[in-house]
């Protein structure tokens, strides 16, 4: 009996330190924060995350986005506060700057340089660039930004124009004809980057790789003032409509210009057809056509940037290394790239994807089956590159303030660039 | 207390009867609230907008020491002195179009011979009670220049398209226009309450002595009204000297300040260059400026229409 009572006290010891071993084996309740400013990139993190979940059994993963037009705001005053910032965080490209101040970025986010390893050559520079601080990556872009010209077909046909293939063509032929007839090829905003997307397309940089400000110097100097002059003239030749900022991005000033043909087309970058294009005007689908953009004969680039937005990963917080594994999984990778593309147009900035037949052979009905992936395809390899500096809101700031009276002509190319050149120094020079 | 020293306590005179502990205190309790409050919220942020007002400070790390350099830099800021000219209009033309024809409309409200009276009074305040940034919205959409609501009918009248929102010239009266259509009905509310309040006989008096409407108006009706117009004129003041909303939505996140900063105002140009460039000690330094300012013209109003009174 005593001998029956140890066998079966043994028995249950063991039984015991089985169950304890097995629990320890349960996966571990993580929660995986993320702020942006678009949904879209919700979307698509979401319709993926069964797939990472599967990859990673050893977590239970509960996703907790957040969207908020001034997600990157909020990280600031977070930051600034001492409150925790989110595992993920999505930076719009126009936002980075502030987060180079003072090193912002570095004390608080991830070093993905040597993470990204040698895949960064896989992709296009120009999207590397555009979240480095100090020549170190803190964060991933969501999209090629690579424009194209978005066009009505019909308009130019009854016209009798082509698609041009140069600024020069738009300027001296194309444009004046529409015009003529009262339609504007594109549009022209007073925000400072639209005005940079066409700067930089001919090769000319604000700031350069050190984050130094070399707009004034003697290379980009008169580069800016060639681009200053081509846009006041086509925005009086009535070539370029004028929109404001603010209805740009919402109002029904553009839709309706569609609509109505004021505006004949657009050069913008591929989130642009996503965002804004087919919402705005869903009824004109099969309306539209896309050809690459127009190249400046002078040099440049083959096409446009503007706009972005980088995801970083919170340096400081318990999850950092799965929210590395996450954001890898999510925006790294052929495959990621090519689902990116096909569930949020999101064109991929990686060129073996950039080429799959998966994005290249898509066909878009509102483009009347057009296969926009192609034209993307061939400009990936030449998209601009866009430094950032801390600075980066003092340049945009003053090319704002001084657009309006380049298109109203009240002021000279050489006084609209000598004013950004000023305004952008001074607050450079008194050390802010 | 024992019941003999209770006893004993009332036998004292008034005056050398000591006060139970929670009567001695309980007025400060009763009044601290509003004083932490006040303390937390106003007082502590304004000595530190003060002090930071001296320093570089972008809200991360530890502030440098600055001395004048950021007031320096304000008073040598060309678009900081665009943005106190943009301000000085909305002031003026807040206390010289908007208060007056708040007065005439609540005369016109106040009107024995208005029917409907009620429903009118309805419509004057309904913006007061409708979202600025509705507003703002929607008056954007009326000014736009190719579709706008107010271009059509200028266009139908056979006059030439306006550029409201991008011409640098009419950018503030856009603005003004939005000011007058929202503010307009509360303060005739203010100056109606003060036009009923001004007895009847004194009108009556007037007439039987041979006084003309506008000399009942300038000797009975504005002498009448003086209390409301200087509590009016200063929230208009000091309201108008901080617009914000209105320019800042009107514009657009693009550009707030308007074509070539034309409608800029002061707190969007603090707004810039805080929230915009975390220029904290730098705003900081355009907010005294401003609290200096309005403080100054609120305490000139004071003394203008307490020379009235003493006339």
């Amino acid at each position: 009996m005593k001998r029956f009572k140890l066998v079966a006290l043994l028995v249950f010891c063991f039984c015991l330190t089985a169950v304890s071993m097995v629990q320890a084996q349960d996966a571990q309740d993580v929660t995986l924060t993320a702020w942006t400013h678009d949904q879209l990139y919700i979307n698509y993190f979401e319709a993926r995350l069964p797939e990472f979940q599967a990859l990673h059994p050893e977590y239970n993963i509960t996703f907790e986005p957040t969207v908020d037009s001034a997600a990157p705001t909020n990280a600031l005053n977070a930051i600034a506060a001492g409150e925790p910032l989110p595992d993920l965080l999505g930076i719009e490209r126009g936002a980075f700057p502030n987060f180079m101040r003072n090193g912002i970025v570095a004390d608080n986010f991830l070093d993905l340089t040597d993470r990204i390893g040698d895949r960064r050559s896989e992709y296009a520079e120009g999207r590397w660039t555009i979240y480095s601080y100090e020549g170190r990556i803190y964060a991933i872009e969501s999209s090629l930004t690579a424009s194209v010209l978005y066009y009505q077909p019909a308009i130019f046909e009854a016209v009798g124009v082509e698609v041009p293939t140069t600024w020069e063509q738009v300027l001296n032929d194309v444009g004046p004809k529409l015009a003529a007839e009262g339609h504007a090829f594109t549009f022209a905003t007073n925000d400072g980057s639209w005005f940079q997307m066409y700067f930089n397309q001919r090769g000319g940089q604000i700031f350069n790789e050190n984050s130094e400000f070399v707009m004034g110097d003697e290379t980009n100097r008169p580069l800016a003032i060639e681009v200053a002059t081509y846009l006041q003239q086509a925005v009086q030749q009535g070539i370029m409509m004028v929109v404001l900022g603010g209805d740009v991005w919402s109002g029904a000033t553009i839709p309706t210009a569609y609509q109505e043909g004021r505006l004949a087309g657009t050069v913008m970058p591929d989130w642009w057809a996503s965002c804004c294009l087919k919402p705005g005007v869903p009824d004109m689908e099969g309306q539209w056509a896309a050809a690459a953009p127009p190249v400046w004969e002078g040099g440049g680039f083959a096409t446009l940037n503007w706009g972005g937005t980088g995801w970083a990963v919170n340096s400081k917080s318990p999850n950092a290394e799965l929210a590395w594994q996450f954001l890898e999984f999510m925006y790294l990778g052929k495959e990621s790239q090519i689902a990116r593309f096909q569930q949020i147009n999101m064109f991929p900035t990686m060129f073996e994807a950039a080429n799959d037949p998966a994005v290249t052979e898509l066909e878009d009905p509102f483009f009347g089956g057009q296969k926009l992936g192609e034209i993307y395809a061939e400009l990936a390899p030449d998209v601009p590159v866009w430094y950032q500096s801390p600075f980066g809101s003092a340049a945009n700031t003053a090319l704002g303030d001084n657009l309006p009276g380049l298109f109203d002509g009240s002021l000279t190319p050489e006084a609209f660039v000598d004013n950004v050149v000023n305004a952008t120094q001074d607050a450079i020079d008194f050390g802010f | 207390m024992s019941t003999r020293d209770a006893i004993g306590t009332l036998a004292l005179p008034a005056t050398k009867r000591r006060l139970p502990r929670q009567d001695k205190y309980a007025p400060y309790f009763f009044i601290s609230p509003f004083y932490i409050l006040f303390t937390i919220f106003f007082l502590f942020p304004t000595l530190f907008a003060l002090v930071l007002g001296f320093l570089k400070w972008n809200s991360m790390g530890t502030p440098e020491w600055f001395a004048l350099r950021n007031y320096e830099r304000m008073f040598g800021d060309a678009v900081f002195w665009q943005s106190v000219g943009n301000t000085v209009f909305y002031a003026s033309g807040s206390l010289f179009v908007v208060v007056p024809l708040a007065l005439l409309e609540a005369m016109a409200l106040n009107s024995k011979k208005l029917r409907f009276r009620t429903l009118w009074r309805a419509i004057y305040f309904a913006p007061i009670v409708t979202s600025a940034v509705a507003i703002s919205l929607v008056f954007r959409m009326f000014y736009n220049r190719e579709y706008g609501l107010l271009n059509n009918f200028i266009v139908a009248l056979g006059g030439l398209p306006v550029d409201w929102l991008g011409n640098q010239g009419v950018a503030k009266i856009a603005v003004m226009g939005v000011v007058i259509w929202r503010w307009t009905g509360l303060l005739a509310v203010y100056f109606l309450a003060g036009l009923q309040s001004i007895p009847e006989e004194l009108y009556e008096a007037a007439a039987i002595d041979g006084a003309s409407s506008f000399q009942r108006f300038t000797n009975v009706t504005l002498p009448s009204l003086r209390p409301v117009l200087l509590f009016v004129s200063v929230i208009v003041l000091i309201g108008s000297l901080q617009i914000f909303d209105d320019p800042q939505i009107l514009f657009g996140s693009g550009t707030p300040g308007g074509p070539g900063n034309a409608g800029l105002s002061i707190v969007q140009y603090l707004y810039g260059r805080g929230i915009g460039q975390l220029l904290f000690g730098y705003a900081s330094a355009v907010g005294l400026f401003l609290f200096v300012i309005i403080f100054v013209l609120s305490l000139i109003q004071f003394r203008v229409f307490r020379g009235f009174e003493n006339d």
